[in-house]
């Protein structure tokens, strides 16, 4: 009864950086991660070329602007990859085991 | 370009500032005309300063921050000083009325001197906003390297 | 999950859009300090932030362990706003400008914006280390 009370306490803590829009007992499956992440990922490329054109156009408020655009569309492309080369990975050393 | 903005703003009071100067500089050259193409003597030229509001599109009115800058100074009018005419007695002058008196510029060279450091004065803290202006968006291209 | 790790460099870029701001503003105000009744104006942002941070009940200790990354205080919506001054002395052609409080301004912000690029720049460096794993 004592170990049950604990780990309630310890379940009901708030969580330090949890995500708010989380409902309670919903689980998002790693699908449904990787979607999200390609989905941000693109639109990060997205705002990138956004920027591109606003800055040719004339359209563009200032100069720190398109240059964070490009850095961030540069990073999520470099996770990306890293990502992609971790799933790889994972996926060949699964395929390896040996029933 | 509207990134540059700062620069228009800076830009347009090293235009206005360069047109002060001019009127000054004639105001002196001329502080000693007597006859002018009217036959009037030479008459003292000011420079009225006003914001400059260049017709901004209607995106920018929604955009709140945008409206909220001024868009920099630009000389309003160039108006004539109505303050009168000095008088000096000089029966030997050409231009003298019948009883010896000759009407000279309302240009006070002093005074005039005065404006003109005053406004090189502003001149140059403009051309230094510039250059800060400048600075700060170099700077910016370093992100990423 | 990117947006989290974009979070942090986002105040930066919140402030760095507002030291842009404020470098047109004193520009502006430079260049009409020969406008008649002219008013100077400066921007307020830094105080607006501070608050929605104290607002929070973030603490700035880098002591507290158990913070790894900084909460979000809402602060998405902050934006920079420009503010006429009125209580300062005027001339006798109405303008208040005061030229060597907005030459010194100017620099203070060129330098404030500059240290926020180097900063930014850091982060971003951090994080591009962090994905390739130092490589």
């Amino acid at each position: 009864m004592n170990i049950n009370n604990i780990t309630s306490q310890i379940s009901n803590m708030p969580k330090v950086g949890a995500d708010q829009n989380k409902i309670v007992g919903e689980t998002s499956s790693f699908k449904d991660v990787l979607f999200k992440f390609t989905e941000d990922a693109n639109k990060t490329d997205y705002d990138d070329k956004i920027s591109n054109l606003s800055v040719l156009l004339g359209d563009a408020e200032n100069t720190h602007q398109a240059m964070i655009a490009a850095e961030k569309a540069d990073l999520a492309l470099r996770l990306t990859i890293q990502i992609r080369n971790k799933i790889i990975d994972a996926y060949t050393e699964v395929m390896r085991m040996q029933i | 370009m509207g990134f540059l903005n700062s620069m228009n703003i800076s830009g347009s009071a090293l235009t206005a500032q360069r047109l002060r100067m001019d009127v000054i500089a004639e105001n002196i050259a001329n502080a000693n005309t007597t006859r002018t193409a009217t036959g009037q003597p030479y008459r003292r030229r000011l420079v009225l300063f006003g914001e400059r509001n260049a017709k901004l599109p209607f995106s920018d009115y929604l955009s709140t921050a945008q409206s909220a800058v001024g868009k920099g100074v630009r000389v309003t009018q160039i108006i004539e000083d109505e303050s009168p005419m000095k008088i000096m007695y000089d029966p030997s002058h050409p231009d003298c009325d019948e009883n010896g008196y000759v009407r000279m510029p309302n240009v006070d060279t002093v005074k005039e001197m005065i404006d003109m450091m005053s406004a090189t004065r502003s001149y140059e803290a403009n051309v230094t906003a510039i250059n800060a202006f400048k600075n700060m968006a170099m700077k910016s291209f370093d992100i990423g390297k | 999950m990117l947006k989290n790790i974009f979070m942090h460099s986002g105040y930066l870029e919140k402030a760095l859009d507002a030291s842009w701001l404020r470098n047109e503003v004193i520009a502006n105000n430079i260049s009409n300090v020969d406008t008649p009744n002219f008013k100077s104006s400066r921007v307020e942002f830094e105080s607006a932030l501070k608050d929605a941070f104290e607002n929070s009940g973030i603490k700035m200790k880098k002591t507290d362990k158990k913070h790894m990354d900084m909460q979000d205080v809402g602060a998405h919506d902050l934006k920079p706003s420009v503010v006429k001054k009125v209580n300062t002395a005027a001339r006798m052609d109405g303008n208040n400008v005061d030229i060597e409080t907005e030459q010194l301004d100017m620099v203070k912000n060129v330098i404030y914006y500059n240290l926020l690029i180097q900063k930014i720049g850091k982060e971003f460096g951090r994080i591009k280390t962090a994905i390739n794993e130092g490589k």
